[in-house]
């Protein structure tokens, strides 16, 4: 919510770790480039422990399964456990069921805009890059052009004239270093970002499954 | 009703972490298919948005008359998703059942029976606003993109018109989405004073691997519609009692909230003198440089100047926009808008060199990371 939330959480509080804050965790990077461990190697750590996670997540949940069984057990045999009386909630299993389709569908989803964001990164530093070096390389021709001009020294010399020469070199270079490869990385960029949008659809099949009522694979809740 | 014990259990209960909000979640779609559409189709993120919120807020019902103003806009905000009153119970029946069940031999008929009461009461506020603000307007409008710049490679201006009239001030935001990526809200501040032909101006900034920015940046053209859900945010609006000249700061798209203030002082007649500074990143990031500096050579007390941190090529301000920032403080209250470390890492700056908490007035554009805590 964009408004201040007036209610904040109970100060020095631990959030509990989420599978999902596992996937998201950033790591400061450290001056020194070289040090550090390998990005790649952290990541697939993280998917790792969110997977582990995740799995211990069912397991507690299916462990409280079987509690509000034997509960119900008891109740329906006459032997009340409890003085509370257990109320009218979906059947435990259609619940984990439904849980952990949802975990399936967020963890996939997860991957694939992980994915996605490092290729859109990469090209977007590509781009940077291609830029700069442009950049650095018309610098170098408008000055050389300039150079040129001044050794021409025909007499009619002027700060106009120099300064067009300047721009006409700088534009020519930056144009070609730009031209083909900018559009390569740019054409890239487009294609991972429709990309992007397709990626929940097919997430939301798996999502839905229970709920659709269909008989989904079985693998989904392996 | 005994708060301390709401407090307690919900405490409890968060202890659980994840579990909590995959249990209430499953319980809620299982007795009410029809809400799962509603929700976007990974629910990692929302999940502690919600029942996070939702525990908070119930649990602290004893505050309840500081937060109305903020349940209200909060109440009017969820007519976007389609929530009606009939909607509250079912979200407040799986709240009890998440809470018994997380919380086995501790929920007693008398936690239940709290609970409930500070449900409904809560709930009920939210409801009362929501039907107050359906007599007047609608649950989200729709804006017509009538242009689409890209101005460099991640960054576009789009310009839209609202179907009906849209009540807003300067410094707010509005969550908005896109057909494009159904069910995906994001907030994004207006960059503009509320104007006669009713069109705002958003300034996007695509994040890498961003589900909607990367749409509305590369997928959006004039002529087609976005959803605005009713505007909100008041940390960087410009109260009556925030006198005398102005110091903004900032970063990237965080321009927008600001433009809009600069407009709004341009508008109301200028009683102050503000001074804007820009960070970007590199010079192609200075986006909307152009209009921003038009607009100094038109209003004198109006002083805009750019600064970049990571561009050898640039010739004019290098470094981070708080460092020439705070070259120039003296004394004015302090506004500052980028992304979160863009945000946090000036807050921190600002107070280091001695600017008053309360003097400071700054939103960052989060993503994730709940800002309801
Ligand atoms: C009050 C407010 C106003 C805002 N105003 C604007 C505005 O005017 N202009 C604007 O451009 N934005 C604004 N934002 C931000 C905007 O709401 C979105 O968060 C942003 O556009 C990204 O949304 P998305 O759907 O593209 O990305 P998402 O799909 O939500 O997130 C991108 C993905 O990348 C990850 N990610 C994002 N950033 C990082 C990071 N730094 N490190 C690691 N992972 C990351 C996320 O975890 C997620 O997986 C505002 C936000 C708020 C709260
Ligand atoms: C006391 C009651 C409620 C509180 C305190 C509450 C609070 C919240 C908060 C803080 C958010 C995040 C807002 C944002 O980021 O935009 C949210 C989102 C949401 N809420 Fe509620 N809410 C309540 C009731 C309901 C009800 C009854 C429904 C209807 C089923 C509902 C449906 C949603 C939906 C669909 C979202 C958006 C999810 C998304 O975009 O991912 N809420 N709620």
């Amino acid at each position: 919510m964009t408004a201040e939330t007036p209610w904040g959480n109970p100060t020095g509080e631990r959030q509990p770790l989420t599978p999902d804050r596992v996937r998201k965790q950033e790591f400061t990077r450290t001056s020194l480039g070289r040090r550090g461990y390998s990005e790649d190697e952290v990541r697939a750590f993280l998917y790792r422990v969110a997977e582990d996670m995740a799995a211990s997540d069912k397991e507690k949940a299916d462990l409280r399964a079987y509690i509000d069984r034997m509960k119900q057990w008891y109740k329906e045999h006459g032997m009340n456990p409890e003085q509370a009386a257990v109320s009218q909630t979906p059947n435990v299993d259609a619940i984990n069921i439904l849980s952990r389709a949802q975990q399936t569908a967020d963890a996939q989803i997860a991957e694939a805009e992980d994915y996605a964001r490092r290729i859109v990164s990469q090209a977007r530093r590509q781009y940077e890059e291609l830029l700069m070096e442009a950049q650095r390389q018309a610098e170098e021709a408008a000055n050389q052009a300039v150079g040129a001009y001044r050794a021409s020294g025909n007499g009619l010399q002027s700060a106009e004239a120099e300064e067009l020469e300047r721009r006409i070199a700088y534009l020519r270079t930056f144009a070609d270093v730009t031209q083909v490869q900018l559009r390569a990385v740019l054409e890239g960029l487009a294609q991972e970002v429709d990309k992007l949008g397709h990626v929940p659809e097919q997430a939301k099949q798996l999502a839905a499954g229970p709920l659709a009522g269909g008989s989904p694979s079985p693998s989904v809740y392996g | 009703m005994d708060t301390q014990a709401l407090k307690d259990s919900w405490h409890l209960v968060s202890r659980s972490g994840d579990q909590v909000p995959l249990y209430f979640y499953s319980i809620l779609f299982l007795m009410n298919p029809d809400v799962r559409d509603m929700f976007p189709v990974s629910m990692a993120r929302q999940r502690d948005k919600l029942v996070g919120a939702l525990g908070r807020v119930v649990s602290n019902v004893d505050r309840v008359e500081e937060v109305v103003p903020f349940l209200q806009q909060l109440g009017r905000d969820h007519r976007k998703f389609g929530v009606t009153a009939t909607h509250y119970p079912a979200v407040g029946q799986a709240l009890l059942a998440t809470l018994e069940h997380f919380l086995g031999d501790r929920w007693t008929p008398t936690l239940a029976h709290d609970w409930t009461q500070a449900y409904n009461l809560v709930a009920q506020v939210m409801v009362d606003a929501a039907n107050e603000s359906s007599k007047v307007s609608p649950p989200w409008w729709e804006a017509e993109i009538i242009s689409h710049e890209t101005r460099t490679l991640g960054i576009a201006v789009i310009r839209a018109r609202l179907n009906y009239q849209y009540p807003f001030r300067p410094g707010q935001s509005a969550s908005i989405s896109y057909a494009m990526r159904p069910r995906v809200w994001r907030f994004y501040s207006f960059a503009n004073a509320p104007r006669q032909d009713n069109t705002i101006d958003l300034h996007v900034r695509m994040v890498d691997g961003g589900v909607l920015s990367s749409a509305l940046v590369m997928g959006a053209r004039r002529g087609e519609v976005l959803r605005v859900g009713a505007a909100v945010g008041e940390r960087l609006t410009l109260p009556a009692d925030v006198q005398g000249d102005l110091l903004m700061i900032a970063g990237g798209t965080g321009l927008a909230p600001l433009k809009a203030l600069v407009e709004q002082i341009a508008y109301e007649g200028p009683t102050r003198r503000v001074d804007l500074v820009i960070g970007a990143r590199n010079s192609r990031e200075l986006y909307d440089y152009e209009a921003m500096a038009k607009m100094a050579a038109e209003h004198p007390w109006l002083n805009v100047v750019p600064v970049v941190s990571h561009d050898p090529f640039y010739r004019g301000n290098r470094g981070y926009a708080v460092d020439v920032a705070l070259q120039g403080w003296r004394g004015q209250h302090v506004y500052v808008c980028g992304s979160e470390e863009m945000a946090q890492a000036t807050v921190g700056r600002l107070l280091d060199a001695g600017v008053p908490t309360e003097q400071i007035h700054f939103d960052e554009f989060t993503s994730d990371k709940g800002r309801e805590s």
